[in-house]
């Protein structure tokens, strides 16, 4: 009778055992590697230093960082660097430096050779590789192809708290309250106003990388984040919640590279929402702005900051999983994700710093 | 009726709903002079604000309001650039919003909300798109969606001479003669161009517009442009209500302006200009024509 009794008791013992071993080998998540900071050099940009021809031009990025713009090989052993009288604009193929009150705008090569010249008053500006003119009213937005051809002019209701633009659309937020979307033509495919608040404002606004959804955080008493998609050829509101916070400045929205999460600026840190399963999460740093860029290989995100006083980088994993942080000094701050390395610049000093697993 | 009759009944018809809600407003700077006007040309655009000096003045409330937003610097944190330099925008009651740009760096409130009129938002300096250091004002209407003139609202400016009207012209075919000087043209379609300036002072070549212009054919008001308010539509910037004109079908690249195509028929005709300014001064103009 006792042997018929432990019978069932073993076979239980063996599922559970079973089950654990699968559970371990299927459902563990496998462990990160270490990742490793490893400073390859670093460089002074304070000083004017002439356009040299370099070996492989296409190898050569462009920088800007402060009132300074120029290049540098990815090996660091050609810098060029020049100061801007008023400021610059730079992409990896134009620089554009201007002055306070320019009505005439030069554009250089990276290797320091005029490209075109635009006649018109405003600052310019790149987004996602094209160029931009913002009106001195903040009121409107010209682009120009990578010739200097006026390709579109576009006249908003009102001023311009933020804009961003895609490989297609380009979005602005404004100060009324309402954000404003137009395409490629510079025709207008969204005018919406999101309301729901006592102060109407847009403090930041951002596009989807695939042009599926935008994102903002609007309003005052109550401040809201609102995310709008892309249906049938529409933007509509998808999810939109209030928040605690009560900005009357201008708060950073970004999508990541892969356009799933929404990051912004919040009270306690940085807020990340995943799109997929529609939760927050906190990413625990102070940061008043940042720029994201992604490491689709690594599943990595690295967010570069800027507060009061510092800044830096971290790197997460999606949603709010801290790998590591990077803290640079405040004042000028410039950077940059490129393969499996960071490029840093801070102060005068631009340098790069390779990450590596371990 | 006289001219600041018809200012003041023009005014009120646009503006009535938002005035109401900020009942009397104050000037953003004391002893404030309008440098650019609203509907001033400035490099090929219509300017829907008021720059006003003098240089370097504190900047203050013109009613009761909340902070909506501020920025203080040249390039905002997400790297666009702010040709506005440091700013306020004030929300009113009724759907105003007061706009005060290119303020100094560090002269911006940190931590007001809550705005009397009157109080101090900062002192005009060199900020933004501008290398003089007076401040940038904008009047706009949330409801309505579109900027208003800040001059209609304001008390007024001691403002003693009339605006000038340096020529009026018949632009034809390429051709474009002064009237005054012509005395007869061939029957057909002219443009009517004009050049008009609102001097404070009389070495004063600020490019300030008027308030308004009339244009009289043969005695009868043949266009009528009164800058009240303008309005962005489908990406352009339209104005003078009904006119519905923009920066391009409005301005030469000089500065002057068009005023319209009309059909000169045989005869003689009469064309007459009345301009007027925010004070109500006002300014006529024109000259008979022979048309064959």
């Amino acid at each position: 009778m006792r042997d018929v009794d432990e019978r069932p008791n073993r076979l239980l013992y063996a599922l559970i055992a079973l089950a654990f071993l699968g559970y371990f080998f299927a459902a563990a998540e496998p462990l990160q590697k270490e990742l490793a900071l490893h400073p390859v050099w670093a460089g002074d940009v304070s000083r004017d230093a002439d356009p040299e021809p370099s070996p492989d031009p296409a190898l050569a990025f462009s920088f800007h960082l402060g009132g300074r713009y120029g290049a540098v090989t990815p090996d660091g052993t050609r810098i060029w660097s020049r100061g801007a009288a008023f400021d610059a604009a730079v992409s990896d193929s134009l620089f554009l430096p201007y002055e306070r009150e320019s009505k005439v705008l030069s554009a250089f090569t990276p290797g320091g050779d005029p490209a075109f010249r635009i006649q018109a008053e405003g600052w310019p500006f790149f987004r996602s590789g094209r160029l931009f003119l913002m009106s001195p009213e903040m009121d409107s937005v010209s682009e120009y192809s990578p010739e200097g051809k006026l390709l579109w002019s576009y006249d908003f209701p009102f001023k311009i708290t933020d804009f961003d633009a895609t490989e297609s659309l380009a979005v602005a937020g404004l100060l009324d309250g309402s954000i404003e979307c137009v395409d490629a033509d510079g025709k207008s495919v969204l005018s919406f106003a999101p309301g729901g608040s006592r102060i109407e404002v847009t403090l930041g606004v951002a596009l989807d990388p695939r042009e599926e959804a935008i994102a903002a955080v609007c309003g005052a008493d109550r401040q809201r984040f609102i995310l709008l998609v892309r249906k049938g050829g529409a933007f509509k509101v998808q999810y939109h919640r209030y928040l605690d916070s009560d900005y009357r400045e201008p708060v950073t929205v970004r999508f990541t590279g892969d356009g799933r999460y929404v990051l912004y600026r919040q009270s306690e840190g940085i807020a990340v929402y995943d799109r997929q399963t529609g939760r927050e999460s906190l990413l625990p740093l102070r940061a008043e702005s940042f720029e994201l860029a992604s490491d689709a290989s690594r599943g990595l995100e690295y967010l570069f900051f800027r507060a009061a006083r510092t800044g830096g980088v971290v790197c997460f994993e999606p949603p709010a999983r801290v790998i590591f942080s990077y803290p640079l000094p405040g004042g000028a701050l410039w950077t940059r994700h490129a393969d499996r390395s960071l490029y840093l610049g801070s102060g005068a000093v631009l340098g790069r710093i390779d990450i590596s697993e371990e | 009726m006289g001219p600041k009759v018809r200012r003041l009944i023009g005014s009120l018809l646009a503006l009535a709903i938002p005035a109401a809600g900020l009942g009397s407003l104050e000037w953003p700077v004391a002893g404030g002079v309008p440098v650019l006007t609203f509907g001033s040309h400035e490099s090929g655009r219509f300017h829907p604000s008021m720059t006003a000096g003098p240089e370097g003045a504190q900047v203050r409330a013109i009613g009761a309001g909340e902070i909506s937003f501020s920025f203080d610097g040249d390039r905002l944190p997400s790297g666009l650039p702010c040709p506005l330099g440091g700013f306020v925008a004030l929300s009113h009651p009724d759907g105003m919003i007061s706009v005060y740009a290119r303020l100094e760096r560090g002269s911006l409130p940190r931590y007001l909300r809550a705005v009397s009129s009157g109080d101090i938002l900062g002192r005009a300096g060199l900020s933004g798109f501008r290398t003089g250091r007076e401040l940038s004002f904008t009047l706009y209407d949330r409801i309505k969606r579109q900027y208003l003139n800040p001059q209609v609202l304001l008390p007024p400016v001691r403002d003693d001479r009339a605006p000038l009207v340096r020529g009026v012209y018949l632009s034809s075919g390429g051709k474009v003669l002064p009237l005054g000087e012509t005395r007869s043209v061939r029957q057909g379609t002219y443009e009517i161009i004009a050049d008009i300036q609102d001097p404070l002072a009389a070495s004063d070549a600020r490019p300030r517009a008027p308030y308004s212009i009339r244009l009289l054919v043969d005695g009868k008001e043949a266009a009528r442009y009164l800058y009240d308010a303008a309005r962005a539509e489908s990406g352009r910037l339209r104005f003078f209500g009904s006119a519905r004109l923009d920066s391009r079908s409005y301005f030469l690249p000089d500065g002057r302006i068009r005023l319209g195509s009309f059909l000169l028929a045989r005869g003689r005709t009469t064309i007459a200009l009345i301009v007027s300014d925010h004070a109500g001064n006002e300014r006529e103009t024109g000259g008979a024509l022979q048309v064959d």
